[in-house]
């Protein structure tokens, strides 16, 4: 499905000249009319402007057994703050944590959409892989849910022949490959200066990732949670941002 | 983007902010999600390399019912639960309710795992209990756990 993203590279081009601008963009039309209205109407001055905290609350992370680590065997050392303890050898995520961290991720991504950003979503799990293109789909976004051709992001204009516009904001539903190695999406996201969402189990590396949310990456119910929450934040995102060019144009 | 991708070095927004302070891209070709950035940073920054946290230990998980619960799984009671159903509580619950019960009834120490199993397995017999209740009633799985007749499945 990422190739619906690259294949129009001509259009893309424009449109990446257009949107990398972010001169229309109402945080600058604040200095120009220094008016309370501009100010507050600057999403970026409002701790949570899409309300994304209202989407979910701990209980329905707890029903959708997002609090289920790995085996203690299987613990990233940089995963240890987050988790709760250890519940005869099973890791427990404190879920008061995996809720601040899963907040301020769907508000960067409300805003990213807002912001007329483009979103790819990325799972290598096939369990989940058809639930993922769904809601990308859904959402009007991208998604990357196959075997990862390295290359894609760093040597793009190369391999798809043309100028590539790379997405804003890549959200990966789980972060690993397989058990053992690490999506290579996850460092070519950090190379090309892409922010990244990561869902990441007791087993993965946050270090990489600019808001990681602990919490479990392989239960279907759970990985629907995901999917539903950042649909939702998403939408708030776009239909904010058509609310204002309406009120602008 | 005239960047590096040496991305173990600090963090792609501290990267994105010295070729901003240093000119090599303009203010006005900043990244889309730089403003977003900066005005709600993550936690924690997100560099490759961080301090070891060796003094962080992983607590055990454990309640006063364990006891309780150690003695029941023992017997070979209350080990299966159904994740299907999430409706209800659990067998291991019900048993340890039971035993609390009967506890503060006054009921000898050595009887209280058979009188709770008792109690709870002819709680169970009741079919409403047995009956699961499905999520989402008009999916296939509920119409074909709804026609089932689990008791005697093997019987023609």
């Amino acid at each position: 499905m990422i190739k619906r993203c690259i294949a129009q590279p001509v259009k893309n081009a424009m449109l990446f000249c257009r949107s990398n601008s972010v001169a229309s963009l109402p945080e600058l039309s604040e200095v120009t009319h220094e008016n309370t209205k501009a100010l507050s109407t600057n999403p970026l001055d409002h701790p949570d402007y899409f309300q994304v905290h209202n989407l979910f609350t701990v209980k329905d992370l707890f029903e959708s057994r997002v609090h289920y680590g790995h085996k203690e065997g299987s613990l990233n050392e940089n995963m240890k703050p987050y988790i709760f303890g250890s519940r005869q050898g099973h890791l427990i995520f404190d879920l008061d944590i995996t809720a601040n961290h899963l907040r301020a991720a769907l508000n960067f991504a409300a805003h990213i959409a807002y912001r007329g950003g483009i979103i790819c979503f990325f799972n290598r799990n096939a369990l989940n892989a058809h639930l993922v293109e769904r809601i990308a789909q859904e959402c009007g976004e991208y998604a990357h849910t196959r075997f990862w051709k390295g290359g894609i992001f760093t040597n793009a204009n190369h391999q798809f022949g043309a100028v590539t516009r790379l997405p804003d904001l890549c959200i990966f539903l789980n972060t690993q490959n397989n058990i053992l190695s690490q999506h290579t999406a996850v460092r070519d996201s950090a190379k090309m200066l892409i922010p990244t969402i990561g869902i990441v189990d007791s087993n993965c590396s946050p270090n990489l990732i600019t808001y990681p949310v602990p919490g479990n990456d392989d239960t279907p119910i759970a990985i629907e949670l995901y999917c539903k929450l950042f649909k939702a934040a998403i939408a708030r995102g776009k239909e904010a941002r058509m609310k204002f060019l309406q009120e602008n144009n | 983007m005239a960047t590096t991708r040496l991305e173990r070095i600090g963090s792609i927004f501290s990267r994105t902010e010295g070729l901003l302070l240093r000119g090599a891209i303009k203010p006005d070709d900043r990244p889309l999600w730089f403003d977003v950035y900066k005005a709600f940073p993550p936690a924690v920054e997100p560099k490759f390399a961080r301090p070891k946290l060796e003094n962080l230990t992983i607590k055990p998980i454990l309640y006063k019912e364990d006891l309780i619960r150690a003695k029941f799984h023992a017997k070979g009671q209350g080990l299966s639960v159904n994740m299907l159903n999430t409706t209800g509580e659990t067998q291991t619950k019900r048993l340890i309710q039971t035993y609390q019960r009967l506890q503060s009834e006054g009921v000898p120490e050595e009887e209280l795992i058979q009188k709770s199993t008792e109690a709870v397995e002819s709680a169970r017999r009741s079919p409403a209990d047995t009956k699961i209740i499905a999520k989402n009633p008009e999916s296939v799985t509920a119409k074909v756990l709804a026609e089932a007749d689990l008791k005697n499945i093997f019987k023609e």
